[in-house]
């Protein structure tokens, strides 16, 4: 995510809407934040869920209902799910959103036509580029020296530049 | 402005408070049962009935805030995982419920002999060894409930979301706070069926010593906690540890400072031991009913413990930290973020 260049049109979380298979009554599962800081700089943050090496939703999911899957997505077995919204509380970032009481959140737009690591369709929609893709060593390499991991107890899978 | 966790609601906080009533009140009984069980009949058979609704009565608070309650109860196949709090706990408390229910039914004086009498009908059954059975379920029982206790504190503090939950001593003092409240539930029965009066002056002062105790320890854990989060003690990192701050400082001086001081602190833990204290001064008769006002004030202070600790929950913003540090104005940086 390059926040250098975001300009917050919130294509990414239309494409979402549009395209991502979300169920119906729930919010785009991206959102933008804009970040306000003190001396008037600000950022926009386009987020999703960040697919962490160690997804604390699924190691407290009572009911087994999320994995990670090859290529590295976290994804939910709404068959499963119970609505305790136990994952909710666990993620550090509160991506888990919950329609007709059971979770709903990103799965890299596998469950909406997009083979196995190529782009989701927020990536595919972003007009600026400001979102990518990929391996994480190869968009580090790519977002170059300013760009920082998120650094969260889960390890996040997003860079930031 | 300060954003509270708002995922989980008022259901699930009374299903922590309830929880860790039943399983206090039902470990307390077992204690008095242990004293006396003849004398106490009454009060035991009427605690382990109360803990055994309070279990339920959380349970359907539970399954109030969860999204899909029929699948939730079918238990084997929605409480797989074992390595989650929620899964271990849900299994345990239906445990306790089950030893809770029969405990009160043993310890009752008509429904053990109604069990009595439907357990003879099977066919070649010996007699019903009750009074054995009931300090089974006492033992197992307390077991359970302690774990019960344990495990509502551990639910939150499993939940990496929330930094101010994340200490191992947040199971600790809501397995203290249980007993306390439990310790002074069972009391207030002792002397409302009566039994109490009966009690000789050396163990009422033990009773009282015992309340006081309780409400102490409770203090202490709870004030090593607040200064601890206050600190940023444990916290994994100094984002999760800026999170704790806001939460306790909630807490302990901002937002949720009156019903804090007032309830949780005043009524919950102050009021019991001066309560206690004045009972043991005055004439008998006050003095009991003291026990019974200073009771329903710590069940009042327990239950506001929970709602409050469960409603300051803040969540650390790992992301506004990370853009703070690569727009490199962190030494300044206080994020505020508006979500579209």
């Amino acid at each position: 995510m390059d926040s250098r260049v975001c300009v917050g049109c919130l294509a990414c979380a239309n494409a979402c809407q549009e395209h991502s298979g979300a169920p119906e009554g729930c919010n785009p599962r991206r959102t933008v934040v804009s970040y306000a800081f003190e001396g008037g700089a600000s950022r926009f943050v386009s987020l999703a869920c960040m697919h962490c090496a160690e997804p604390a939703c699924l190691s407290v999911c009572p009911a087994s209902a999320l994995s990670k899957v090859e290529g590295g997505a976290v994804v939910v077995d709404r068959e499963r799910c119970i609505g305790c919204r136990y994952c909710r509380q666990a993620c550090p970032f509160d991506i888990p959103q919950y329609a007709d009481g059971l979770m709903d959140k990103c799965d890299l737009c596998t469950g909406a036509g997009v083979p196995t690591g190529a782009d989701p369709w927020c990536v595919q929609a972003c007009p600026s580029e400001a979102l990518g893709f990929g391996p994480l060593d190869e968009l580090r390499e790519r977002a170059g020296d300013a760009a920082r991991q998120v650094e969260a107890p889960t390890v996040p899978s997003l860079i930031v530049s | 402005m300060i954003e509270f966790q708002s995922t989980w609601g008022w259901p699930a906080a009374l299903y922590l408070f309830l929880g860790g009533l039943g399983a206090g009140m039902f470990a307390a009984a077992s204690g008095l049962l242990v004293l006396g069980r003849k004398r106490h009949r009454a009060a035991v058979a009427a605690a382990y009935g109360l803990a055994t609704l309070c279990l339920a009565v959380g349970l359907l608070a539970l399954l109030w805030e969860v999204g899909s309650p029929l699948r939730a109860l079918v238990l084997p196949r929605s409480f797989t995982n074992m390595g989650s709090w929620m899964a271990r706990g849900a299994w345990v408390v239906i445990m306790a419920l089950a030893v809770c229910a029969l405990a009160a039914a043993l310890a009752s004086k008509r429904a053990s002999k109604a069990l009595a009498r439907a357990w003879r009908w099977l066919p070649g059954a010996p007699k019903l060894p009750r009074k054995q059975l009931l300090r089974v379920c006492a033992v197992a029982g307390s077991v359970l409930a302690m774990f019960v206790a344990f495990y509502t504190g551990a639910l939150l503090a499993s939940a990496p979301g929330v930094p101010f939950w994340n200490s191992w001593l947040l199971p600790v003092l809501f397995t203290v706070s249980a007993l306390g409240a439990g310790a002074n539930a069972v009391a207030a029965l002792t002397v409302i069926t009566g039994s109490a009066r009966k009690v000789s002056r050396v163990r009422r002062r033990l009773f009282a010593y015992c309340s006081m105790g309780v409400a102490v320890a409770e203090g202490a854990v709870l004030t090593v906690y607040l200064v601890g989060m206050l600190q940023g003690w444990g916290a994994l990192d100094p984002v999760a540890a800026k999170a704790t701050a806001v939460s306790a400082h909630a807490l302990v001086a901002g937002s949720l400072a009156v019903p804090f001081w007032a309830l949780a602190v005043g009524l919950g833990l102050v009021g019991p031991v001066v309560t206690s204290a004045v009972s043991l001064f005055v004439r008998k008769r006050a003095g009991l009913a003291l026990v019974v006002v200073g009771a329903a004030g710590a069940l009042a202070g327990e239950c506001a413990l929970r709602f409050l600790f469960l409603y300051a929950g803040a969540s650390a913003d790992y992301v506004g930290s990370t853009l703070a540090e690569v727009v490199s104005i962190a030494s300044i940086a206080t994020p505020f973020a508006t979500m579209f």
